[in-house]
């Protein structure tokens, strides 16, 4: 490691604490990945000094956030909801950065669900920020008992596996639910993940308070002619969960050129899909299932919960999605009117049980069409069937990779 | 553009639609209160209406494309117009994640040196930030080592794609939260610092991530997303100081709700001392929450680690295991040392075993599942084949535990039953 040590000698601490690097860059030259510089080089001080010293935080406004230091010291974090996908133009991005150093200390933290932080160390700046922003027209709130924000993947925007448009989805719900950023308080944190399929990388679907997933709903077709070019038959007959690809192969040579899915047990799990371009759906039969009731934190009687498939199917309707915004909608106002303060939907729905949920939102029981297991293995519904193709796939799986 | 000029079966894929619906989508998403991405889009160079083509044909409007960038083994992915969209010359999309500062903490001098880097090299978007945890900066293809070098020189790199050691990420822990057990920044600067091999040549079977959350809370969502995940955890009762207690309770804090509010029933006041029982304490924060800093973690902290995580895989949605209930860490200047315990295990031990056994694209979540969790333990990890045993038979008593989403196919006359019911359901609502 004597060239990371090398490297921190190299790195030189400015006034904005910014950490230039200096000497060859290139890549060619040095291909190894250049460390992130520590933190200590880039926080700016009155972070630094209160470093794990936090005692208090108390919301203001739905928008603003005030963490109290053991030290006095106070930090306000405004935070602004972004667009669909966290989106931004490079426009958006400086005046943002203007109105950073105007009212705040100059800092500007991204999350994960898709918001942006700016911090402030003044009470009075923190709500001036918050009414210039709204000014410019961004959307302000989702700390606290609201909507947090809608976070969704980037489908349409650049994938080549997406099944739906995410981003699309993220914006008709947003619109729908708008009221519940600042206006309307709701029981407690609400956050909602939107992925094109079933990858989820629009945020954890198993954990998430209410999940919009992508799904194929069908067998997928095989696109031979491209298949032949860019397909590797062996990789997608491994990547298959269920084993129901088998290689396609010339009879007089005995290559395999190509795949066959069978529908008899395929599970639509869109896995062959995302190894390889030359899987085709229908687009008339794609369509979307919502998941709710999902935690990761630790919290409440129950700790983590799974979601639950609570709507298998409802067919793709772009631009505006009306089918499922209003189910969406449908199962946040219920939560709402019916929860304990504190209650997160999973707390919720444990507390009175599925069949209630049901009645109360009035969605069909899905339970009546589907059947679930609750154990791991290739996402199957039945157990002795779920065996069965293990089995098969592992078969297959020794087969391909003796050839 | 002549069809049979086409790589694909045209048959199978829509046509490219006509313009004027194209617009009438887009249209559609700039209207409304919430903030709209195509309004961004517009604002920059990305070509827009083939995202409307995708909208309107409902099959996604991008394949699979190859940059050149030598030297550049990760955090670079590229896209070209889909043969189906006939738009010739195709058009390419690349794009690069950029590994971000701990914590996602941007001065506005470094992000205006993003703006700038993103507006010469690139569309002048940004996705700030995905997923992943790193900020996604579209360029131009041409301009990708200039870009590198770029990024390079204001401190930060291209990384975290393809089968390495993804962008590692950390809660804000200490920076900014009062839960925060240990100093989760720290402990992602270190992760890159003895792992930078595995972040920049793609080596194994499929990607590894290894996430930080700083309490049981876990803000993060790491046990569900990242194959190590460590979140920081005390052993026994938290730590009740009576004297911010009393302030607490003068403050008009309600005690009686405090010890309601516990599910399993741990708290218990006796008219002036508040007592926890550590032995019924589930770790689920509710009293920390409540009454901080009177109540804060216990005194005895320590790092739990758990194993295999995963959404997109093949044994679909899952959450982590438990691999090493407790790591001590004794002050927080020793979290290095606790790390290390773990890096021992996981560098040393089950990736290496991981890269010979697992399939490809099988992430250890899955190969932890069919190898058993038994096995797991002995082979990969390497345990005592008495503490294996011992630990499988063990009904976990740690608050984490797995089980998975099933995925299904429905026939159409499900589906047109299923759907026939949902609206005469939704009528109702009204």
């Amino acid at each position: 490691m004597g060239d990371a040590a090398d490297q921190r000698t190299r790195i030189r601490v400015v006034v904005h604490k910014l950490a230039f690097r200096s000497g060859d860059l290139t890549p060619v030259n040095h291909p190894e990945k250049l460390a992130p510089i520590p933190y200590t080089n880039y926080v700016p001080e009155t972070l630094l000094r209160n470093m794990g010293k936090w005692v208090k935080t108390e919301l203001i406004t739905p928008a603003i956030v005030k963490h109290v230091s053991e030290t006095g010291d106070e930090v306000y974090s405004v935070k602004v909801i972004g667009p669909p996908n966290s989106r931004f133009s490079a426009d958006t991005l400086e005046k943002l950065c203007d109105l950073a150093d105007m009212y705040g200390i100059g800092v500007i933290r991204p999350t994960p669900q898709g918001n942006v932080e700016i911090l402030t160390d003044d009470e009075e700046k923190a709500r001036k920020l918050e009414e210039e922003l709204r000014r410019n027209g961004f959307l302000v709130g989702g700390w606290g008992n609201h909507l947090w924000n809608i976070q969704p993947c980037t489908a349409y925007l650049t994938c080549t596996t997406a099944v739906i448009d995410a981003p699309s989805i993220a914006k008709a719900l947003g619109d729908a639910l708008v009221e519940y950023v600042y206006e309307k308080e709701t029981p407690a944190h609400l956050s909602i993940k939107v992925s094109g399929c079933p990858n989820a990388c629009g945020g954890a679907i198993d954990v998430a308070d209410v999940a919009v997933v992508g799904y194929p709903a069908q067998t997928p077709m095989v696109d031979d002619k491209w298949f032949s070019s860019i397909g590797s038959p062996l990789d997608v007959t491994a990547a298959c969960p269920v084993g129901a690809i088998t290689p396609k192969r010339d009879p007089s040579t005995g290559k395999a050129y190509g795949i066959v899915i069978r529908p008899e047990l395929c599970i639509a799990c869109g896995r062959c899909r995302d190894t390889v371009d030359a899987i085709v759906y229908d687009p008339k039969k794609t369509g979307v299932m919502v998941l709710v009731g999902g935690k990761a934190s630790n919290t409440g009687p129950n700790g983590q919960l799974m979601s639950r498939i609570v709507v298998p199917y409802i067919p793709s309707e772009p631009p505006r999605w009306p089918t499922l915004v209003k189910v969406v909608k449908r199962i946040v106002d219920v939560w709402v009117v019916n929860a304990n303060k504190g209650e997160r939907i999973g707390d919720w729905i444990s507390r009175i049980g599925w069949d209630k949920f049901f009645e109360l939102t009035g969605l069909p029981d899905v339970r009546k069409y589907l059947r679930f297991s609750e154990k791991p293995g290739p996402l199957y519904q039945p157990l002795y069937r779920r065996r069965l193709t293990e089995s098969y796939a592992y078969l297959f799986r020794e087969y391909a990779s003796k050839i | 553009m002549a069809s049979e000029e086409l790589p694909i079966d045209p048959s199978l894929w829509p046509e490219p639609p006509p313009k004027e619906k194209v617009e009438e989508y887009l249209a559609e998403l700039e209207k409304g209160p919430w903030p709209s991405h195509v309004t961004e889009l517009k604002k920059t160079k990305y070509p827009v209406y083939i995202y409307g083509m995708g909208l309107v044909a409902g099959v996604t409007p991008w394949a699979t494309s190859a940059a050149k960038a030598p030297g550049i083994y990760s955090g670079v992915l590229s896209r070209m117009s889909h043969p189906w969209t006939r738009i010739s010359p195709p058009i390419f999309e690349d794009h690069a994640r950029v590994l971000i500062p701990s914590a996602q903490v941007f001065t506005t001098t470094l992000l205006r040196f993003l703006i700038e880097a993103s507006r010469k090299y690139g569309w002048g978007l940004l996705q700030f930030i995905g997923g992943t945890g790193d900020v996604v900066l579209n360029v131009v293809r041409e301009k990708l080592i200039e870009l590198n070098v770029f990024l390079r020189r204001i401190g930060l790199d291209i990384g975290g794609s393809g089968d390495v050691m993804r962008n590692t990420v950390s809660c804000p822990g200490p920076l900014l939260c009062p839960y925060a057990v240990y100093d989760t920044l720290k402990a992602r600067d270190f992760t890159y610092s003895c792992l930078i091999d595995w972040a920049t040549y793609p080596q194994f079977p499929y990607k590894i991530k290894f996430k930080y959350s700083g309490c049981p809370i876990d803000c993060l969502k790491a046990q569900a997303r990242a194959d190590y995940v460590v979140i920081g955890t005390w052993r026994g009762a938290p730590d009740v100081d009576d004297e911010r207690l009393k302030q607490w309770i003068e403050e008009g804090g309600d005690v009686e709700e405090l010890v309601k509010s516990c599910p399993t029933g741990a708290i218990s006041w006796g008219g002036s001392k508040l007592s926890i029982d550590g032995s019924k304490c589930v770790k689920c924060m509710e009293c920390i929450r409540r009454a901080y800093p009177a109540i804060k973690p216990g005194k005895e902290r320590g790092l739990t680690v758990l194993v295999g995580g995963t959404i997109k895989s093949r044994n679909g949605p899952k959450l982590a295991k438990v691999l090493i209930p407790f790591i001590p860490l004794p002050s927080p200047d020793k979290l290095e040392e606790a790390l290390m315990t773990m890096f021992q295990i996981v560098r040393d031990r089950i990736v290496p075993k991981w890269d010979e056994e697992g399939w490809r694209r099988e992430r250890i979540g899955d190969t932890l599942i069919r190898v058993t969790w038994h096995r797991f333990l002995s082979d990969f990890a390497k345990f005592d084949p008495d503490l294996a045993s011992k630990i499988t038979k063990v009904k976990p008593t740690e608050p984490y535990y797995t089980y998975g989403i099933t995925f299904f196919n429905m026939s159409d006359e499900q589906k047109k039953k299923y759907l026939e019911d949902l609206n005469k359901a939704m009528e109702a609502w009204q």
